[in-house]
């Protein structure tokens, strides 16, 4: 509908885009540059390091974003959504592994729960998948296995809990759902409208353009080559606008990670954990700060595993999946203000309990 | 039409892709990966190549419609950052000493204690000839830190020879003795930033003084002894030779 004052033949102004400052992104670079390249002594260990978690982390961003372009192109989320039950808590538990068959890590998972919320999926069964899928996903059981070396318990541990933890959120906040609307209200009033304003790329990729003209049963019916290749370009297209989204996260990450690794005292910072709790809560803390990928931070977890408790090592792997800083940013597009207040409050004190209840219940240590 | 050179960002995003497309290939074909990572990372790197040239096509076809503006072009710089660090990595480079006194926990892992013996064979044990000079002699089969510790007892009391980097500082000085030096190698699960360093305690030779940043191949009697109340791994009767530094200096 045109807003009123608008001639007819003029197109509604369109929201003027967001614009971010350059200056924490510029500040990063010299910084990362002046400490990388003027560094006392001749020591390499902050390079070495640096490029370590980058490059170890890479192939699996890439080939995550990969496959969710993959499913992006091949799969059509209404099919999915179809496949689920419109309510009750079996949807939330469905959900919540949902991940396995629809992986993507969670700076892709917001976008893709806005699309389910549009066409319907229940709100308990949304915030199960929105926290389950980023670390109930094979991407994440490889990246995982790799990073603790086939340590299938680790493994285990982590999905379990993941999805333990994305489920009874899931359904705590669907009972709140009942009560009201949890998310923003374009996206209330959007629900079970098709649309594709929130495309995270442009639509000359041609991921939603009509079948060409003869064709009976979409591109590939026709020029099989011709079709095939155009579908993998747009697979490639997503992954990379996916990846472009996320790798710099990713970098300044590594490199306050790599920061970490070369500056802490692990024998001082040995002294520090053995005060309960202590080790959880600073992991939990610097997963939020850090901001990594869920397919890429066991690497950094593992990393830790000579300094911190396995216990703490979950609660890094838990947490950043479901909150960090970048997530706390886009859930602003998804939930109502007091939702994330809710929403943030339940994650941190899911994790905290389920990793300091494994700790007192194993007593491991590194 | 705008040149090419004042639309940064359309053709920045495919070539941050290819730039790094092309440094994952070299870092495959010359194996320098293994500076950061494990030999077998080097398939990983290899597909992550095809997907980064594979993504590199695609946003030359259709440009990318993110990172406008002063703040996407730095971002994108920001992921070429690891780049410029990366091509800094020489083949010969490796963590420093002062990695090893960040992340040096002391001598006495419980992972090859349960292994050994406990016979104290090193307590007040013969002083090491003065060595650096001296030939290693033959016979001597070489092993790496991780396989005597893994298997102590059967080591114990046997001339075992070991290559790695010797540190004597005062705390280990204070800790286990004015003629103790630590003999050590990084062990990585995955990468360098989980390398821990692994070690043995060696009777040095009156004298004798470690040379930072050097590998040493040390030869010498395997024995767990006590020193200053510390039951540790130790070279006893130690011959210190100078070496190359090995083709992996990591442990896997």
């Amino acid at each position: 509908m045109t807003p009123p004052g608008l001639p007819l033949w003029q197109a509604p102004p369109a929201p003027a885009p967001r614009q971010d400052s350059w200056l924490p992104a510029a500040f990063f670079l010299l910084a990362a540059v002046l400490l990388l390249f003027f560094r006392p002594g001749g020591d390499n260990s902050l390079n070495i390091i640096f490029a370590a978690i980058v490059l170890e982390a890479l192939p699996f961003m890439l080939v995550g974003a990969l496959l969710g372009g993959i499913f992006e192109t091949f799969v059509s989320r209404e099919r999915m959504t179809r496949l689920l039950p419109r309510r009750g808590w079996l949807t939330v538990c469905l959900a919540a592994g949902m991940g396995l068959v629809f992986p993507v890590c969670e700076c892709a998972v917001v976008p893709v729960v806005r699309r389910l919320v549009r066409k319907g999926l229940p709100p308990g069964a949304a915030v199960a998948y929105l926290l389950g899928a980023p670390i109930v996903n094979p991407v994440v059981a490889v990246s995982t296995a790799l990073a603790y070396r086939l340590d299938w318990q680790v493994v285990g541990l982590r999905l379990g809990l993941g999805y333990a933890i994305a489920v009874v959120i899931g359904l705590l906040l669907g009972r709140f759902a009942d009560r009201g609307p949890i998310f923003t209200p374009d996206l209330a009033a959007a629900a079970g409208r098709l649309d594709f304003e929130h495309c995270s790329h442009g639509h000359g990729c041609g991921c939603h353009a009509s079948p060409p003209a003869g064709s009976v049963a979409g591109p590939l019916a026709g020029d099989w080559l011709d079709g095939f290749l155009v579908r993998l370009g747009q697979v490639f297209r997503h992954a990379a606008e996916d990846f472009l989204g996320v790798a710099h996260y990713l970098v300044i990450g590594a490199f306050i990670a790599a920061l970490a690794q070369s500056w802490l005292d692990r024998a001082a910072v040995m002294t520090l954990t053995g005060l309960p709790l202590f080790s959880i809560l600073f992991m939990m803390l610097l997963a939020i700060a850090l901001n990594l990928c869920s397919e890429s931070d066991a690497f950094i977890a593992a990393s830790f595993s000579v300094m911190m408790p396995l216990s703490a090592q979950l609660a890094f792997m838990l947490t950043g999946p479901m909150f960090d800083l970048k997530l706390l940013l886009m859930y602003q597009g998804l939930f109502r203000r007091r939702i994330i207040l809710l929403l943030s409050s339940l994650i941190l004190l899911a994790v905290l309990a389920a990793s300091a209840g494994y700790g007192a219940w194993t007593g491991t240590r590194p | 039409m705008s040149p090419v050179g004042w639309n940064i960002p359309r053709w920045l995003s495919p070539a941050v892709f290819g730039l790094w497309g092309m440094v994952l290939l070299y870092l495959v074909m010359t194996g320098r990966y293994t500076v950061s990572l494990r030999p077998e990372f080097g398939m990983l790197l290899g597909l992550a190549h095809f997907v980064a040239l594979g993504c590199m096509l695609a946003l030359l076809c259709v440009p990318a419609t993110a990172h406008r503006g002063p703040a996407g072009v730095l971002r994108l710089l920001i992921v070429l950052l690891p780049l410029v660090s990366i091509m800094g990595l020489q083949q010969n480079m490796q963590l420093s000493g002062q990695s090893f006194k960040k992340r040096f926990l002391g001598l006495g892992d419980p992972s090859w204690t349960a292994d050994g013996d406990g016979s104290d064979g090193g307590r007040g044990g013969r002083r090491a000839a003065i060595s650096q000079d001296l030939a290693p002699s033959d016979g001597v089969t070489e092993r790496t830190v991780m396989e005597i510790l893994r298997n102590a007892a059967g080591f114990h009391g046997q001339r075992v020879a070991v290559l790695g980097m010797l540190v004597q500082d005062e705390q280990i000085l204070q800790q286990y003795g004015a003629d103790i030096a630590v003999l050590y190698r990084f062990l990585i699960s995955c990468c360098a930033a989980d390398a821990r360093p692994v070690a043995v305690a060696v009777r040095t030779p009156v004298g004798y003084s470690p040379q930072a940043e050097q590998w040493v191949r040390v030869e010498g009697t395997f024995v767990i002894a006590e020193l200053r109340g510390n039951r540790v791994p130790l070279l006893d009767e130690a011959v210190i030779s100078p070496t190359e530094q090995p083709a992996f200096p990591y442990l896997f």
